[in-house]
């Protein structure tokens, strides 16, 4: 089976996605606003050594198999969002996707041509069954990029966390390999 | 009893713990019960389980210690239930999933056999409930089973839970891919229940 390495890429049209460098830290660090973080269990960095702290945590997790840290570059190398995909082990099937894209790229569908392209090559070179998105239902957003890259609501899970001190559902959109060959 | 309105202290259940039904006990079992343990295990308790019937009773008696560990350190309470007329062990009931942080845990359940039918497992579960909303302060508790396993269902109705979705191919059951459905009960919907 397939796995995301360090040093793998995945192309589109507009972008690609790999794994952010130590050098990316302020960059990325500039994208994030509250309402890049709204919806997230995190708030907003104070300042960009916390995102090296975690780009290099995230290198670590591609090395040890756990997830593959993404960042959106765009072609000519400016860093716009995040991409996590998890690592594959032999027994998973099921993989969540999750991502944020800073403000000022929204509306010019960035993530889905990216998650179109990660669905490609989930289901033909991961040998992944079923792709699931978790969406805070306030984010319409991240809703619409759902619908728009073929995902079916699944259902509700009622008080599924606590973000921000307040208990939120989550909504579950997914597609499996045989919707997406259809 | 803790009412609805006042302050959330997650209570907590421990390895000495016991909950108690009109016809059972739910305790943590010991590793000496392994053996009796086992033998209630057949094909068609497993059937919709992603553990097969175990080949031994060794992995019985690991599992008994890694759940006494777990329950000595609020990680999971997965119990055993004891008939108590027989005070012998007839299945397993238990919170497998602790999510602290909202708080929610998730039950687990299964029974041998010859309890087929007798509707123990509701029993059981409206004992979790009464603990987990009643005494402690959980706001949201889940179970899910294998989409084909209609019991499983029928006990997550009959305690009050709702149906909220079903997660496509999660998980591989004897090589096949399954569907698992999901069913939950807040806190507002038990009380609402009573």
């Amino acid at each position: 089976m397939k796995k995301l390495w360090l040093h793998d890429s995945i192309e589109t049209e507009r972008c690609t996605l790999k794994i952010a460098e130590e050098s990316d830290a302020y960059e990325v660090w500039k994208l994030i606003d509250e309402d890049v973080s709204y919806f997230m269990d995190w708030e907003k960095w104070e300042n960009h050594e916390h995102i090296r702290q975690t780009i290099l945590k995230g290198r670590k997790r591609v090395e040890d198999w756990l997830w593959w840290y993404a960042m959106v570059y765009l072609k000519d190398g400016t860093c716009i969002g995040r991409f996590w995909i998890p690592q594959l082990y032999d027994k998973t099937d099921n993989i969540e996707i999750w991502f944020w894209i800073g403000k000022k790229h929204w509306w010019q569908w960035y993530i889905p041509e990216c998650f179109e392209r990660v669905k490609e090559v989930a289901f033909n070179e991961l040998w992944v069954e079923t792709i699931h998105l978790t969406v805070n239902p306030l984010n319409i957003n991240c809703k619409k990029v759902a619908v728009k890259c073929w995902l079916t609501y699944e259902g509700t899970l009622r008080k599924w966390e606590k973000i921000k001190w307040k208990l939120i559902d989550a909504e579950f959109y997914s597609i499996t390999k045989e919707d997406y060959k259809k | 009893m803790r009412s609805e309105a006042s302050t959330p202290v997650v209570k907590k259940l421990w390895l000495h713990d016991i909950l108690e039904t009109e016809r059972c006990i739910i305790k943590i079992p010991q590793e000496s019960e392994a053996e009796y343990m086992w033998n209630l295990i057949t094909e068609d308790t497993t059937k919709y389980m992603i553990w097969d019937k175990w080949d031994d009773f060794s992995r019985t008696v690991k599992n008994i210690t890694e759940t006494r560990e777990n329950a000595q350190a609020w990680k999971s309470w997965d119990a055993a239930i004891y008939d108590k007329q027989t005070e012998r062990c007839i299945g397993r009931c238990g919170i497998n999933k602790i999510d602290d942080n909202v708080p929610s845990f998730e039950l687990g359940y299964w029974i041998c056999e010859a309890y087929y039918g007798k509707w123990i497992m509701p029993e059981c579960v409206k004992a979790y409930l009464r603990f987990a909303f009643e005494d402690s302060s959980f706001e949201k508790g889940v179970i899910r089973c294998n989409s084909e396993n209609e019991n499983s269902k029928k006990v997550a109705l009959k305690c009050g839970f709702s149906y909220e979705w079903t997660f496509k191919n999660h998980e591989r059951i004897r090589w096949e891919l399954r569907d698992t459905s999901f069913y939950g009960i807040t806190r507002e919907e038990y009380f609402k229940s009573k």
